[in-house]
This record gives C-alpha cells, structure tokens and sequence, in this order.
C-alpha cells in the first residue's frame, strides 16, 4: 500500500538500524510526534534521550513518523495493514510494536483532529425567542399585534441572524424543522 | 375619534374645494399612489398646467390629501368620523363623500405602507432544508457525519435575503423543540389576559 511519498519511506527505513536510532529514543521520538498532531508543541522532539541521534536524520524520521501517522488516521488503516508498510520500512518488531501500539491509543483523537478541518459553513449552535405584543407605533396606531424575535446563534463570531415572524410564520417555520427532523429519523433506520 | 387636522393641513387642502369631484377623485388617486409608489414631482407641473394653476398650491393639495389619508390609517379612523372630521373642510357633499370612499377602499394597503416604516428587522419568508452525509474530506477519508443545510428566506421591505447555514442532528432537534415551545406560549393563559385587556 502506497501511503508514504519516496522522502518518507527513505527516512523511516533509517529506523531499521538501532544504531541510528534505539528503541528508547524512538518511543520517545513518537510519542511527541502524537502529542504535536494533537495540538501540543514539541521544540526538541524526542527530549534528551534523541540528543545523542544525529539531527539531521533524527528531523527527517520525525517527519516521517508524524506523516505516517497521519496517512494512518486519515485512512484508518487496520492493524494489518500498517504492519505491512512498517516491514517495508525496515522496522525491528519491537519498533513496530511500539508504533501500532500508540497509534491504536491515538487513532479516534486522530481522526478527530483531522475530521475538524476541511470546508465548514457557519454552524447553528442555539436559538432564542421573544414573543412581543405590539401597541403602536410611531407610524402606526393600534397595531395590537403579537410577533416573535427569533435569533439564531452560530458557532462563528458573526452576529446572530435575527428576524420577525408571525405566529403563522413561525408555525410554517416549525413544521419545515419538524419535516426535516422526520427525515433524519428515517435515514437513521436505514 | 376624529381627526385632528393642522392648519397648515386645512390651507393646502382649501384648494380642492372650487375643483369638480373627478379632479378631486384624480388627486385622491395620486395622493394614494405616491404614499405606496414615491412621489412623482413631474405629475405636479403637468397637473397645474391643466388647471392653469400654480405647480406648488398642486403639490401642496396632494400633499395634504396624503396626510390626510395617512393620520386617518394611523389612528385606525372610522368611516363615519373621517366623515365627519372632513366637515370643517366646507366641501361639497359629493366631495367629502368620494374622498370617505376612497379612504375606505385603499386603508388596509394604506396601514400596511405605514407597517414597513416603524423599526423592524427582517421578516421571515421561507426556510429550505436538505439532509447531507458527509462521508469524506481531503483529510478525513471514511466518515459517517450526518449534517443538515438550512437556507433561511428573509425579506426586509423591498429587499429579500438569503443565508445558508448548517446544523447538526442534535441541534436541529433541540431548535425545533424550543420553537415548538415558543409557539404553545402563545396559548397560555397569560397571554390571553394581556391581549384580551390591553387594547
């Protein structure tokens, strides 16, 4: 399975060799690698225990290791699979223990993380009413009307988006909502 | 109750009294077309030449006869009192009668002019809704979302407007039962009590 682009794979084989990189080093090596995709920072991945790894290669496996676990997730590649690619990387089983192990720990946060960016419209998360009798006003004597103010919030800065409607009107409006609750229920079923 | 018209009001109507009832008929029509339309000042100059009169005591006939009709929609006037209230006037019989008749015909669009101007937001017109699965993203493949689209119709006087916007199954179901609730508020007792003794 092709996930890894040619840069990656060659950086990964170089796990192959515990003299590049030991097991300790590694685990730590991947642990802050998931810690970063998760939203954390990491300014010298690996800590103290990959000081003695030679930089430049230890920056090409962290690469290599963070795009791994991304494909991984966004696939959702099983436990097979991934041990395929990890063979075709060279690694020692204990190496590839370690990887499946923390990214089976991972991989819901993962894709949760990864299910958050994409294209979004202005999501509607809350809505208030008002119900208002109007008297007069200044164009208008004896109005004697009843009227709603609906405002509805969204997950976005934006002001809420705020009308008027009358009791027909909002009756309309819940019935259309009520249709499409209707709807989801029978997918759901499905 | 009648209608309390300004002196200012009487002196531009006076000039309607020496006309015959189809030009009063004619400048009750315009007055009632420029409160829905917007005024058309070119009418005036055509209308004075016509009656070898000058364009501004024109202007200022239909003018009165707008705000005439617009103080009697706004106090909501009965018939017989902007009848009555038209007295002081001195016109003729059949004049007070045709200007009560065209009063009649046109209050309702006359009221529902007079809504658009008191401050308001946008009105609620219509609201489309489609369900959507979102299956796969550039970054997320395999996913089972479901999301639903509302696209909510607004109208605001002239200008209509629309606005998309997303929502998730759980807050679809939560909106519809808090506007379900805002709906059976209406039928409570309280609100009954006011709209029944506030008038």
């Amino acid at each position: 399975m092709d996930i890894l682009s040619a840069d990656n794979l060659r950086a990964l084989r170089l796990c192959g060799d515990d003299d590049v990189i030991s097991d300790d080093a590694f685990n730590a090596l991947i642990s802050d690698a998931c810690s970063v995709i998760l939203g954390g920072e990491a300014d010298h991945p690996g800590g103290k225990i990959c000081a003695s790894v030679d930089q430049r290669a230890l920056k090409e496996i962290f690469t290599g290791v963070m795009c791994l676990l991304l494909e991984a997730g966004k696939l959702d590649i099983d436990e097979d699979q991934l041990n395929l690619v990890l063979d075709d990387c060279n690694f020692s089983s204990s190496k590839k223990r370690s990887f499946v192990s923390v990214f089976n720990e991972n991989r819901s946060k993962i894709r949760e993380h990864l299910g958050n960016i994409g294209v979004q419209l202005p999501t509607l998360v809350d809505v208030k009413w008002r119900l208002d009798y109007n008297l007069k006003n200044s164009s208008l004597h004896k109005v004697n009307e009843l009227k709603y103010t609906i405002s509805l919030k969204e997950n976005s800065s934006n002001e809420p988006v705020e009308f008027h409607c009358s009791k027909e009107e909002l009756q309309d409006l819940v019935s259309k909502l009520r249709e499409a609750c209707k709807a989801l229920e029978r997918a759901s079923q499905v | 109750m009648l209608l309390k018209l300004s002196s200012e009001n009487i002196e531009h109507l006076s000039f309607l009294r020496e006309l015959d009832d189809d030009i009063v008929q004619e400048f009750a029509s315009l007055a009632i077309q420029f409160l829905t339309n917007g005024i058309k000042s070119k009418i005036f100059r055509v209308a004075a030449q016509k009656l070898a009169a000058d364009p501004k005591v024109v202007e200022d006939a239909v003018m009165g006869l707008m705000q005439l009709f617009s103080e009697a929609a706004k106090h909501k006037t009965k018939a017989e009192d902007f009848h009555n209230s038209l007295l002081t006037l001195q016109f003729k019989d059949s004049t007070v009668e045709l200007l009560r008749q065209v009063f009649v015909d046109h209050n309702n669009t006359t009221r529902a002019t007079l809504a658009q101007c008191s401050p308001t937001l946008p009105t609620y017109e219509d609201l489309e809704w489609r369900l959507d699965v979102k299956v796969a993203t550039r970054s997320l493949h395999q996913q089972i979302e479901p999301r639903i689209l509302l696209k909510l119709h607004t109208k605001n006087g002239d200008h209509n407007d629309s606005k998309l916007l997303q929502t998730d199954p759980v807050n679809l179901i939560n909106m519809t039962r808090v506007l379900e609730e805002a709906l059976n508020e209406m039928k409570t007792k309280h609100v009954r009590r006011v709209l029944r003794n506030i008038t």
